[in-house]
């Protein structure tokens, strides 16, 4: 399968003036000192047509500046971007009609008029003819159930209700690729599953390739099928996203529920005993114990009401990782 | 040959394109600024009431000390209207430019390079300046009584009308130019607001009381004089090669507007703000 994104050793150096205490207020205004910063750090990787990746990393880690590349808002230090076979910068205005994209933080909409308006607006702009951006218009308020708020003004949308109309809107054009930024930022549970669900059936039923980059990692389990995660500009780790949780999927959390009283509860294989009346929470490291060896010899030593197992949820194993490589 | 064969059409069409979508931004905007119809109207006035007390103050001025070099109050009508009419078309229709500062401090900027569209055109018509249109008005209004005053021929009405593309232009490009200071210069809002200023007020002085070497200043470093003081003279003197050189002036900054705001854009550092498009 040809790559849809070709990033090589990508590089993004921002220089700031900053402050020195030791030099004097003039020295500081006219000679500041000059620190560099490497946001990007020779980072490369290519995304397979339809793939959906989920490019994350802590705060400063270097997201935000890659996707401005790669979408042409920002200009590379060095290294080169091919995205749909284009040069983001060099074919900027023909890669704007391969792309859509949403960042989280922004809003592409006009906040005074109907959503409708922005449809209008925003089909124009992409070259589109005023019957395919009706006929489009009618699949994305069917896709996104926009239905019931097409018609207010978009200042009196509420932020879950907006977001889904951003998406609809950078879905306008039928791009190949689709780069969302913190998609769900600020959304509550109800408003970020909606978003989920539809964003899975477009990207199904319309085969766009997904880069997103999210804090949330309901998001990335619910969308992406590869992890790149970054750190200090850094790609630290760029695998499938069930892989990686199975390779981080190394302790269990077990929750019991015994007949009597818990207290004083001990099982050669737990850690992290937590005991609340005849409930008690425990882990078990599965590469020193067996789990059914534990399980067994739990269930020998106490009589059980309920037994409950979870593996490690992904947002524990990202802020490990994250941890591990600070 | 062959390419420019080929290139004429497609450029054509790039222009129309650029044009049709320019339009539907306008009329956007104009739905957007009638959902606030009580503050347009009142923006509108109120420029228009700011405009008048220039006007009396000219007027006035005259009155009290007659003419000066050749300018009396009639002159500064004409002057105030082509200042007044410039400035209103070219903020009417490119207020964008006013807000060049902002996008780039915010970041909003983004959405204009994300567009599949001339960032700078994108960017340029993607507001409307409300009071600008209490100035073209009002200008329209104050070139109409001057037109009428000076009981103009239809060659000098001619000339008139052929100033304003110009005079409105050369508005256009200081302002950009000096809006451009924001990917240098952080919290330029201010800064850019007095360079245009050091540009805008010599516009609405008579030109009859400059001194040559700071006529020369107010032409060839700063073009203030041909947005105001040199129709005028146009007009009243039919000097063509004035016109002329008015028409060379805006193109030639219509020319540095897009250079530097082109070489500037590479310099665009787009941050993380929050905020919403309105």
């Amino acid at each position: 399968m040809a790559a849809h994104i070709v990033v090589s050793d990508l590089v993004k150096t921002f220089h700031t003036p900053v402050k020195n205490s030791e030099k004097g207020m003039w020295a500081n205004f006219f000679r500041p000192d000059v620190a560099t910063k490497h946001a990007v750090d020779h980072i490369s990787f290519t995304v397979d047509r339809g793939e959906r990746i989920a490019f994350i990393g802590p705060n400063g880690a270097g997201k935000s500046t890659t996707i401005k590349m790669m979408t042409g808002i920002l200009h590379p230090t060095s290294g080169s971007i091919r995205v749909a076979g284009l040069d983001p910068q060099g074919d900027r205005r023909a890669l704007a009609f391969k792309i859509g994209t949403l960042f989280g933080q922004r809003s592409q909409l006009i906040a005074n008029l109907p959503v409708t308006d922005s449809f209008e607006l925003f089909g124009a702009m992409y070259e589109l003819k005023p019957s395919t951006i009706k006929r489009r218009t009618r699949e994305l308020v069917e896709a996104f159930e926009l239905e019931a708020f097409m018609n207010r003004p978009v200042r009196k949308l509420s932020l879950g209700e907006r977001m889904r109309c951003e998406i609809a809107t950078s879905l306008l054009h039928k791009p190949e690729i689709i780069f969302l930024d913190e998609p769900t930022i600020g959304l509550d549970v109800v408003a970020k599953q909606s978003l989920r669900k539809v964003l899975n059936r477009m990207c199904a039923d319309e085969g766009v390739t997904l880069f997103l980059t999210s804090h949330d990692a309901g998001d990335i389990e619910a969308l992406c099928d590869r992890t790149i995660i970054v750190n200090h500009g850094k790609i630290i780790i760029d695998e499938h996203t069930d892989a990686l949780r199975q390779r981080y999927f190394t302790v269990k959390h077990v929750r019991a529920e015994l007949e009597g009283s818990a207290k004083g509860f001990t099982l050669p294989s737990a850690k992290n005993i937590r005991i609340d009346g005849n409930t008690v929470t425990f882990t078990i490291d599965t590469t020193k114990h067996d789990v059914n060896t534990a399980i067994a010899e739990l269930l020998k030593s106490y009589s059980i009401i309920d037994l409950d197992m979870a593996n490690t949820e992904l947002e524990e194993i990202i802020a490990s990782v994250y941890a591990a490589h600070r | 040959m062959k390419s420019s064969v080929k290139r004429g059409p497609t450029v054509f069409r790039r222009m129309m394109s650029e044009l049709r979508v320019a339009q539907c931004v306008w009329l956007t905007n104009v739905r957007a600024a009638m959902e606030n119809r009580a503050a347009f109207a009142m923006q509108i006035v109120g420029m228009m009431v700011n405009d008048l007390s220039f006007v009396i103050v000219w007027v006035l001025f005259f009155q009290a000390v007659g003419t000066v070099n050749g300018w009396g109050g009639w002159e500064s009508v004409g002057l105030l209207g082509f200042g007044t009419v410039s400035l209103g078309l070219a903020f009417g229709c490119c207020g964008g430019t006013t807000w060049l500062t902002k996008y780039v401090e915010d970041s909003s900027l983004d959405n204009f390079i994300l567009s599949p569209r001339n960032v700078l055109w994108r960017m340029l018509t993607s507001r409307f300046d409300l009071p600008a249109f209490g100035d073209a008005l009002f200008g329209a209004i104050l070139l109409l009584a001057f037109a009428i005053k000076m009981q103009l021929s239809a060659w000098s009405i001619a000339l008139l009308l052929g100033c304003i593309l110009p005079a409105a232009s050369i508005t256009l490009s200081m302002s950009l130019i000096a809006g451009c200071v924001a990917f240098y210069i952080q919290d330029a809002q201010g800064l850019a607001f007095s360079l245009f200023k050091t540009f805008l007020t010599p516009s609405l002085y008579p030109a009859g009381l400059f001194p040559r070497p700071a006529k020369m200043f107010f032409v060839f470093v700063l073009p203030s004089l041909a947005v105001g003081g040199f129709p005028v003279q146009v007009i009243e003197e039919g000097n063509f090669g004035l016109f002329l050189l008015i028409w060379g002036l805006a193109i030639f900054w219509l020319v540095a507007g897009i250079a530097v705001f082109s070489f500037s854009l590479r310099r665009y550092e787009s941050g993380n703000a929050i905020g919403l498009r309105s």
